[in-house]
């Protein structure tokens, strides 16, 4: 730990919400300085006590807070409040007084497609956009409903699919090797999730129902495999139900409707409904309270083929969806924006959860991580995949790297680690044992360990 | 509560304890006394002893501010448990309980002794006495969280219940970083400070020594009359030194990164001089024609002055003989003592600052009852939380005070030794006023009253609730 003191980077966070203590404490498990400011000092209170981050108490937009915090020498200023002018504000006067890389949250449709010449005009170094992306997630869920989480990498040239192994599938009680070799179609099995534990499996590990697997494949031989797994009443999803008309299920909606899905919208608050229907006019948005359920009856939630809640308050959304579990068979998605409950929502049956701090948390510490690259570790990019309990990092192979031209199986790899695919120029191979690393490679290892940092981390006993 | 942790936080202290005793065992050596073997012998069984402790891993990592609490208060009294037995076996204090005394003292920098004579001690133990000065000053947990990995982040609650002051920050992002640049900061003041007195003509024993027991704002001397007969060269760089390392240690953070304005600019240090400036002004006038002219005065007042404020407890003449203004002025610096997050005891500057602006902010209210007033400290607004934390802390303080003297006046001493007495211990001080005076020390006193006043020193100095939560049975509860 001690021997890269020089390789941390300084890092202030401005926000302390949701999104911010997320980002915080994702950081400072990288073992980076990490300060944060917020108005609250409440919330610096609670984020200085349970994580190893420094608080600052004041406006983040103002040159004298952000001077407490060390501006001057930071390497990089994250702006994650709630409003994006401020974040922009932070970022601004960031770029004037330092010379820190600044990112900034700026999540308000009305901006999406001024991005670049923000980005440009205010030197920063990216924008965030955590609804949007979460936007992007939820409807790439319902084009495969069966996944309960789908990433893509390498470009999105592969796919991990997270699914659930139903009761009386064919892979119950069979070690990994055997479906490997009953199935023809390239795909790998890298991670198991068992209750709360996650596991990077050998060949002899032996799968049972319940058990979450992960796929990487590409789209159309995962899509084969899930479809060979049977899971049970989930087809092409052709109308969907959105609770709650904020910015999520604004990027949604249009999102869904783009692919010609049919979008229903509910909120209770008459403004949120104008102003939906006025930016996404071909969606049906009703103003009704969707807690009710005679409501959501009314509104044919029987017949929907997706729900998903996206509602400011983490109760009702958990709530509503267990009622659309319940009375329906459609896709679920809720998000849970309390990153503290996913240990308690997993054992809910509520589909798929999703929360924007997970995804934020991935890119920024993508981006800390690409930034420290450059001084060291060779990890090209990092993706964090089962609930931030696994990391996928994509390796570079460099020059007379000593494990070129030696088949997978023959490597000494560690446990916990697993070579999943190999991209040789451009060419995507999903990795077996006798597959081959070559120089000038990028390839993806996942694992469950921390701190691997080199390729050659993952050899050796 | 997560007693594995707590236990295997307890053995690294134990550890770090055990490796601090090779030093006095080493200067046994250096003077060839059989008495060092002692400090070898109790050293060498604790540090396998903490071996043994940290064997066993906790699974169970959480730890939160009561687990912090218990553990800063169970590792003090642990430590002075383990720190008392050398003196006993060595003979140098025959009494278990005086040993215990003399060693809270030195831990807990009060600097309080039982001892007639210091100088008849073995070498050893003089440099044990003034270097649990040194440990107490900065803190045992702030010393194992510096150097050793410890659970996580929940470290800060043990960094706040063993550091001074209402609040407790961090210097830099991370607790380990934070505890380090303590440690240094604190490791090159007392070697300056070494090399300043061995300049001023001290052979180097002496002045590692007097320098531990600055550093630590301490006040364990090696010498009978303490300081008084050290050239007057030595006196002001003790002086100097003392009143320096009562200054929060913030500021010399914020010096050595060169923000110098955001450094010169804290409150509670302009506070703290304006207060020292202030008393020597009053008291040289009070006292200056019992000397030979005023520069005399001015130093040996200074001297005073610092040596009480910052509770360090160093004398360099009898302030019994002075005038009554002059002595009440000197006790109730003994309450005000030094700066938050300094090595200093009392109730603190910035304590007393917020008490002065909330009364004034009450005092406001009662002619404006509809106005609304902020307590600002350091530039910033003193949160509710803080101030309600900090009214408690002084009421608790009182009662714990008037409950010890009720206690000691068993011993049926007048009233001016039992209250500064208990004042001294209390505040970290060390020597108080009458019979507990700079040429008195606490002998006297009952095996009951010495443990009072021992539990004072602890409770001083680790302002009172981490100790008082050990007593308090909700602890303890599932």
């Amino acid at each position: 730990m001690e021997d890269n003191e020089d390789n941390i980077m300084k890092i202030i966070i401005v926000g302390c919400g949701k999104v911010g203590y997320a980002v915080a404490k994702a950081l400072a498990a990288e073992q980076q300085d990490v300060v944060v400011i917020d108005r609250s000092a409440e919330r610096i209170e609670n984020v200085t006590n349970t994580v190893d981050v420094m608080g600052v108490v004041g406006n983040g937009a103002s040159f004298k807070v952000q001077s407490e915090a060390g501006v001057q020498n930071a390497d990089i200023l994250i702006a994650v409040t709630e409003s994006d002018e401020v974040n922009l504000l932070c970022c601004m006067i960031a770029r004037k007084t330092g010379r820190s890389h600044t990112i900034a949250r700026v999540s308000d449709p009305v901006y999406m497609s001024e991005i670049p010449y923000i980005k440009k005009e205010l030197g920063l170094a990216m924008t965030l956009n955590p609804e949007a992306a979460t936007a992007g997630d939820i409807t790439r869920l319902c084009k495969m409903p069966a996944a309960i989480e789908i990433d893509t990498f390498v470009k999105g040239h592969v796919e991990i699919l997270k699914v659930e192994i139903p009761e009386g599938c064919f892979l119950h009680h069979q070690t990994i090797s055997d479906v490997m070799r009953g199935f023809r179609e390239a795909v790998l099995i890298c991670a198991v999730e068992r209750g709360d534990e996650v596991i990077i499996p050998q060949g002899d590990f032996m799968l049972l129902s319940g058990d979450r697997i992960a796929i990487v494949g590409n789209q159309k031989s995962s899509a084969e495999f899930v479809k060979k797994m049977g899971i049970p009443g989930l087809g092409r999803v052709r109308s969907a139900i959105l609770v709650g008309a904020g910015k999520i299920s604004e990027y949604v909606a249009k999102a869904m409707i783009r692919q010609g899905i049919h979008v229903k919208v509910f909120d209770s608050d008459r403004e949120k409904c104008e102003h939906f229907s006025v930016e996404v006019p071909e969606a049906v948005v009703i103003h009704a309270d969707a807690s009710k359920p005679e409501v959501l009856s009314e509104e044919g939630l029987e017949r929907a083929d997706a729900f998903a809640t996206l509602t400011s308050s983490d109760e009702l959304n958990v709530l509503l969806s267990l009622y659309a579990k319940k009375y329906s068979k459609c896709k679920v998605v809720t998000m849970v924006n309390h990153s503290n409950y996913a240990g308690v929502t997993k054992a809910l049956d509520i589909g798929s959860v999703m929360s924007l701090q997970n995804i934020t948390t991935e890119y920024i510490v993508q981006y800390v991580r690409a930034m420290q690259n450059s001084q060291g570790s060779n990890v090209e990019t990092l993706y964090r995949i089962m609930d931030n309990k696994v990391d996928a990092l994509e390796f570079v192979i460099g020059e007379n790297c000593p494990i070129c031209n030696i088949p997978l199986q023959d490597l000494h790899v560690k446990q916990d680690i697993l070579v999943s695919c190999i991209n040789h120029l451009g060419k995507i191979e999903i990795a077996n044992g006798q597959s081959v690393v070559q120089e000038g490679d990028t390839v993806v290892v996942v694992t469950t360990r921390e701190g691997l940092r080199d390729i050659m981390d993952m050899v050796g006993k | 509560m997560n007693i594995p942790v707590v236990v295997y936080i307890l053995g690294r202290v134990m550890q770090v304890e055990g490796a601090f005793m090779l030093l006095p065992a080493f200067v046994g050596l250096l003077y060839k006394e059989t008495a060092g073997l002692s400090f070898l012998l109790v050293g060498g069984i604790e540090f396998l002893a903490g071996l043994l402790i940290i064997l066993k891993k906790p699974e169970n990592k959480s730890f939160f501010a009561k687990e912090g609490f218990v553990t800063v208060s169970l590792s003090w009294i642990l430590l002075a448990i383990i720190g008392a037995l050398p003196y006993v076996l060595n003979g140098d204090i025959p009494h278990y309980l005086d040993a215990l005394f003399e060693t809270v003292s030195g831990f807990t920098t009060t600097g309080a002794s039982i001892l007639g004579s210091v100088e008849a001690l073995n070498q050893c133990s003089k440099f044990w006495r003034c270097f649990s000065n040194w440990i107490g000053g900065m803190g045992v947990l702030v010393f194992v969280l510096s150097i050793l990995p410890l659970a996580g982040a929940q470290n800060i609650y043990l960094m706040k219940a063993e550091s001074p002051g209402p609040t407790v920050g961090k210097l830099v992002p991370k607790v380990k970083s934070t505890a380090a640049n303590l440690y240094k900061i604190y490791c090159g003041m007392t070697l300056i400070e070494v090399v300043l007195l061995l300049l001023g003509g001290l052979d180097g024993f002496s002045a590692i020594t007097m320098s531990f027991a600055t550093a630590g704002t301490g006040g364990f001397g090696i010498l009978n009359s303490s300081c008084l007969e050290y050239s007057p060269y030595v006196q002001v760089v003790i002086t100097i030194f003392m009143i320096l390392f009562a200054v929060n240690f913030s500021v010399y953070y914020l010096l050595l990164t060169k923000r110098f304005r955001q450094a010169f600019g804290c409150e509670e240090m302009r506070w703290f001089f304006a207060i020292i400036i202030v008393a020597v002004i009053a008291i040289t006038l009070n006292v200056w024609d019992m000397f030979d002219g005023v520069g005399e005065a001015v130093r040996h007042v200074a001297f005073t002055v610092g040596s009480l404020m910052t509770s360090t407890g160093f004398s360099t003449v009898d302030y019994n003989m002075w005038p009554e203004f002059s002595k009440t002025i000197l006790l109730m610096l003994m309450f005000v003592g030094a700066c938050a997050g300094s090595t200093g005891g009392g109730m603190k500057v910035s304590r007393m600052v917020i008490y002065l602006k909330s009364v004034k902010k009450m005092i406001e209210q009662y002619i404006h009852p509809r106005s609304i007033k902020i307590v600002k400290f350091e530039g910033k607004q003193v949160e509710h939380e803080v101030v309600r934390g900090i009214n408690m802390f002084l009421i608790t303080y009182i009662f714990l005070f008037a409950v010890s003297v009720l206690l000691i006046s068993f011993d049926n001493f007048g009233f001016t030794t039992n209250f500064s007495a208990v004042a001294a211990t209390i505040n970290n001080t060390g020597p108080g006023l009458e019979m507990v005076g700079p040429s008195g020390n606490y002998a006297m006193f009952s095996p009951l009253s010495k443990m009072v006043l021992a539990f004072d020193m602890l409770a001083g100095r680790l302002e009172i609730f981490p100790l008082l939560l050990l007593f308090a049975p909700t602890t303890y509860k599932r």
